[in-house]
């Protein structure tokens, strides 16, 4: 149950597991040496007590005494004797003597018979046991001797003295021969005992000295493990205080959900006392009825797989039961442990989320209450700003006027003021225009190309880095840069234009890198990530929390750029990136730079989807792998037919004169070719046409190029064109890309024959601000081509002034471009003046010079206007 | 003797008669009557040559002491432990094989005494 108590745990394995065992057999060993060594000791004890060593001394000493004692029998019996002769004694008395002299006899005999038991088997030296022999061979003697006389006849008992007195001092050599002998072994028997004694000695004290080891390991160990008693109870009473003291229920089962224990915290939760809970299954009294089966079959699968729904997976959230019956939310989270008697149990950690729930929906609620209230606002904003839009556009269109006459200095400085407030209004509302319409608009999933994208928003901004001082940078990495992806492009591009845009914007003198990541190593869910790094201004740590607010600018005045910032750039980038399913990082130090970074997941495309690429909005390559060739003396004419072409997919080669365009068509075969009409001063473009389709027929090509005339002559329709030296059709200048793009399809080479298109109804480009032509070509080439309008417009109107002579070529160039860009008021007085010249009507040519300077200002306003705006 | 160790009255009277022939003196002697310090239910024997064995009651089992009158059948030498000899079965345990037991097997004994317990 707690790290404490599982660390000392193998610490009192380990002695019961090693110290015990060696305990045990330590005594063991000992009490068995003990014991074998105790018997032995006690049974060569016994031998050696059992050497009968005593009597056998008093039985050989005895034999001298019974010598002793028959000699004396012998004296007394011839004392009386010798007595009876000199005065009369009782026969009586010396019959008893002579019985006692035959006992002493038999005595000694016997004593000698005993001796030589006693003797005989020992191991005595060799002259002792002669001498035995010959004492045995003299007693036999004896006894014959003493069988056969007469006790009473003096000179028999003489004899028998004598003979007896003769045996004493071998009789005496014999006994001490044993006595010395059994001295000796007696001896020799005491050395052994003393060895033996010393020898059990040692062993004994061996044995000791084991026994003295195994008690001190044994109270060691005692020790060791009393202490480790106590701390372990200590360590368990305070987790059991803890356990008590905590907030969260906790309750405890045995591996099949049996309550072992519940703390207090889970008492009050769920009215149960750990007396009432304990042996009672955890589901089955906390849990909804509902939920039973469930939880058997988690129960189950976790006794089979250690895998359970609940257990060891983190916090959950479900329905629980008080002891009332009253169901209850509650976070629950289930741990599986081994207790310190190696069983399984779960700990169960519940907490009351009642309370926490009620907020949450309250929260909810008012979370999307705030959602609908600020889609409503954002609503709002967006159809306002769309109903602003137009007649702001009027409001500066007015100022210009104004200030094209002449105003004193003040009044000339508030209208400059007014005309300013009034574009930074217009960006503004474009601004949030752009937001809700990211917000709102389901973009296709599209193919595209990323990086061309992101190439194409460096143009855009090359205007507005230089004027900054700084160099823009792509960086590819993962895959080519021409790699085709399926996404959301318009999106995408409106993210990185808002990103560059905006680190451009905070930086000078300095860098912005824009970095592709791609990583496809997951073929099926490749990602790009895109990182725009800037070393300018830098965001202060305060200023980053309100980064994506909306209309926040850091430090509004400090410079230029960021008064004329509306402050949604970001905003716009971030509900791009969101809508990409990507999150927007920023990371950023003041006076370092800034990295904003998103990661977007994207698709691989299907191989037949490559031929419908988009590269903006709609906008399908119907043109893919077309060759064209654009005819036109009108520069920015030829340009902008040229960039269309190219969007659309084509490979463009671009005559500025019929000859040429002849030249190029026998050189290469074109599949379509866009001829302009009227070319002055030289090959006209019937004459091309007719010149080229001779050399197809010389060359005998198998497939012809489809040639469109290209005139702003809308009298000048299909049908006069199929009576034009070989051509297929028109198309009516200004060229509008979606009208291309129709024409492209429609005479795209598989269906072009009898194939004839209807004439378009001219576009409608009031209000002009050139933005379809920014979206079209790219704000770095448009800016190109407005300028070359405004140097054509005024080399037109100063060939009227000066009445120069080439006055109608300028006109018609004039009235080409300033067609192509859509200012058709002023190309339409252009052409009139084109006409006038022609004919040679110089009056009424001056007459209308005045109309057409006016409308050539207003064109020239609005350019400026279209060109400072996209720097900003 | 009988199996408890100690001799009951007729079988020391029938001990004494089948010995008679063989002992030149056999005396009964009843409990209470004290004579040469030996106590009650114990025996007592006395050597041609003066030596005396006394046997404690704790002493006498149905096995020890064996007073006999024979050797491998055949009756003693005249001049070798006639008329009786104690002897211990040594073989059966050690406890007769010791300095106590040793000095009570003695031959040429004459003379044997008990010490009768009462009923």
């Amino acid at each position: 149950m707690n790290g404490h108590n599982r660390v000392s745990a193998p610490q009192l394995s380990v002695f019961r597991q090693v110290f015990s065992p060696v305990l045990m057999v330590l005594l063991s060993l000992a009490f068995i040496v003990l014991t074998y060594s105790a018997t032995q000791f006690q049974a060569q004890l016994e031998q050696s007590r059992a050497a009968p060593s005593d009597i056998r001394i008093w039985t050989i000493a005895q034999t001298e005494v019974e010598h002793k004692n028959l000699l004396l029998a012998v004296s007394k019996l011839k004392s009386k004797q010798e007595t009876v002769r000199n005065q009369p004694v009782p026969a009586i008395d010396i019959a008893n003597l002579a019985g006692q002299l035959s006992i002493a006899f038999d005595v000694y005999y016997s004593r000698i018979g005993v001796f030589q038991f006693v003797v005989g088997s020992e191991d005595i030296s060799d002259d002792a046991r002669a001498d035995l022999t010959t004492l045995i061979q003299e007693r036999d003697r004896l006894a014959e001797m003493f069988d056969n006389m007469d006790p009473v006849d003096p000179t028999h008992l003489l004899q028998f003295e004598t003979a007896l007195e003769t045996l004493e001092t071998l009789n005496r050599r014999v006994v001490l021969d044993a006595l010395a002998f059994f001295v000796s072994k007696a001896e020799a028997l005491r050395n052994d005992e003393v060895l033996m004694w010393k020898k059990f000695s040692r062993v004994s004290f061996a044995l000791v000295m084991i026994m003295a080891a195994a008690l001190y390991i044994a109270v060691t160990l005692h020790r060791k493990m009393v202490k480790q008693l106590v701390q372990i109870k200590a360590k368990t009473i305070n987790m059991k205080l803890v356990y008590e003291a905590s907030m969260q229920a906790v309750v405890v089962t045995d591996n099949t959900g049996q309550i072992q224990l519940i703390n207090s915290a889970a008492e009050r939760a769920f009215g149960y006392t750990q007396a009432e809970a304990q042996g009672r299954n955890i589901a089955e009294i906390m849990g909804p009825g509902h939920c039973l089966p469930r939880h058997h079959q988690g129960m189950q699968r976790f006794s089979e797989t250690g895998t359970g729904a609940s257990i060891g997976q983190g916090i959950k959230r479900v329905t629980s039961l008080r002891r009332d019956g009253t169901e209850f939310p509650v976070e629950l989270s289930i741990t599986s442990e081994t207790d310190l008697l190696g069983k399984e149990i779960f700990i169960a950690f519940i907490r009351d989320v009642s309370v926490q729930i009620a907020y949450e929906k309250n929260l909810r609620a008012a979370r999307d209450e705030a959602r609908r209230h600020a889609a409503a606002k954002t609503m709002f904003l967006a159809t306002m700003s769309h109903e602003m839009r137009t007649p702001l556009h009027g409001l500066l269109a007015s100022l210009d006027l104004i200030v094209d006459n002449d105003l004193d200095g003040p009044n000339l400085e508030l209208v400059k003021t007014a005309r300013n407030c009034g574009l930074r209004t217009l960006h503004q509302i474009n601004d949030v225009l752009e937001l809700t319409q990211i917000g709102e608009f389901k973009e296709p999933p599209t193919p595209f190309v990323p990086a061309r994208i992101v190439s194409g928003i460096m143009d855009e901004l090359r205007a507005l880095a230089q004027n900054r001082g700084n160099n823009v940078f792509l960086n590819v990495t993962g895959a080519s840069s021409e790699e085709i992806w399926i996404g959301q492009p318009q999106t995408f591009a409106r993210i990185i234009y808002n990103l560059v845009g905006n680190a451009l914007k905070f930086t000078e003198n300095g860098s912005v890198t824009i970095s592709l990541a791609f990583s496809s190593q997951l073929a099926t869910t490749p990602r790009l990530r895109v990182i725009v790094k800037d070393d300018g201004v830098g965001i202060s740590t305060e200023d980053q929390a309100h980064l994506f607010d909306l209309f926040y600018t850091a430090d509004a005045d400090q410079t230029m750029v960021q008064r004329t910032s509306t402050g949604l750039g970001l905003p716009i980038a971030l509900a791009g990136v969101h809508k990409l399913g990507g999150k927007l990082d920023v990371e950023s130090a003041l006076g370092v730079g800034s990295t904003f970074s998103f990661e977007i997941p994207l698709k691989a495309p299907q191989d037949n989807q490559c031929l419908s690429l988009q590269t903006s909005g709609t906008l399908q390559r119907v043109g893919f792998g077309l060759c064209c060739l654009v005819v036109d003396d009108n520069d920015v004419n030829l340009a902008l037919t040229a960039q269309m072409l190219r969007r659309l997919g084509c490979d463009v080669v671009s005559c500025e004169s019929g000859e040429k365009a002849v030249s190029a068509a026998a050189k290469q075969a074109f599949d379509v070719i866009f001829m302009g009409l009227n070319m002055p001063g030289g090959m006209s473009g019937t004459e091309a046409t007719s010149k080229i389709r001779v050399q197809e027929a010389t060359k005998n090509a198998p497939t012809t190029a489809v040639i469109l005339a290209l005139t702003a002559d809308k009298t000048f329709d299909t049908s006069k064109a199929l009576t034009m030296g070989g051509m297929d059709g028109v198309l009516h200048k200004p060229v509008q890309l979606l009208e291309l793009q129709q024409v492209l399809s429609r005479f795209s080479p598989r269906n072009i024959k009898g194939a004839a298109p209807s004439d378009p109804a001219p576009a409608e480009m009031a209000g002009n601000d050139f933005s379809d032509l920014f979206d079209l070509i790219g704000k770095p080439h448009s800016i190109r081509l407005l300028n070359g309008v405004l140097d054509d417009t005024d080399a037109a109107l100063k060939a009227i002034r000066e009445q120069q002579a080439d006055a109608v070529d300028h006109l018609h160039r004039a009235t080409g471009s300033t067609a192509a860009v859509g200012l058709l008021e002023l190309s339409q007085h252009l052409r009139d003046a084109e006409d006038l010249a022609s004919a040679g009507a110089d009056k009424a040519l001056l007459a209308l010079l005045a109309t057409i300077e006016t409308c050539a200002k207003q064109a020239n306003n609005q350019i400026k206007h279209s060109i400072e705006q996209c720097s900003i | 003797m009988d199996s408890r160790g100690f001799l009951t009255g007729s079988t020391a009277a029938a001990l004494a008669s089948a010995f008679t022939a063989q002992a030149s003196d056999i005396t009964l002697l009843l409990d209470g009557d004290v004579n040469g310090g030996a106590g009650p239910g114990h025996l007592r024997l006395t050597a041609i040559d003066g030596y005396i064995v006394t046997a404690d009651r704790n002493l006498i089992t149905s096995e020890a002491p064996i007073i006999s009158n024979r050797i491998d059948d055949q009756p003693f030498d005249r001049r070798n432990k006639r008329p009786l000899w104690a002897v211990f079965p040594y073989d059966h345990a050690t406890k007769f094989r010791s300095e106590t037991i040793f000095p009570k097997a003695y031959g040429s004994l004459s003379r044997l005494q008990f010490w009768l317990n009462k009923k």
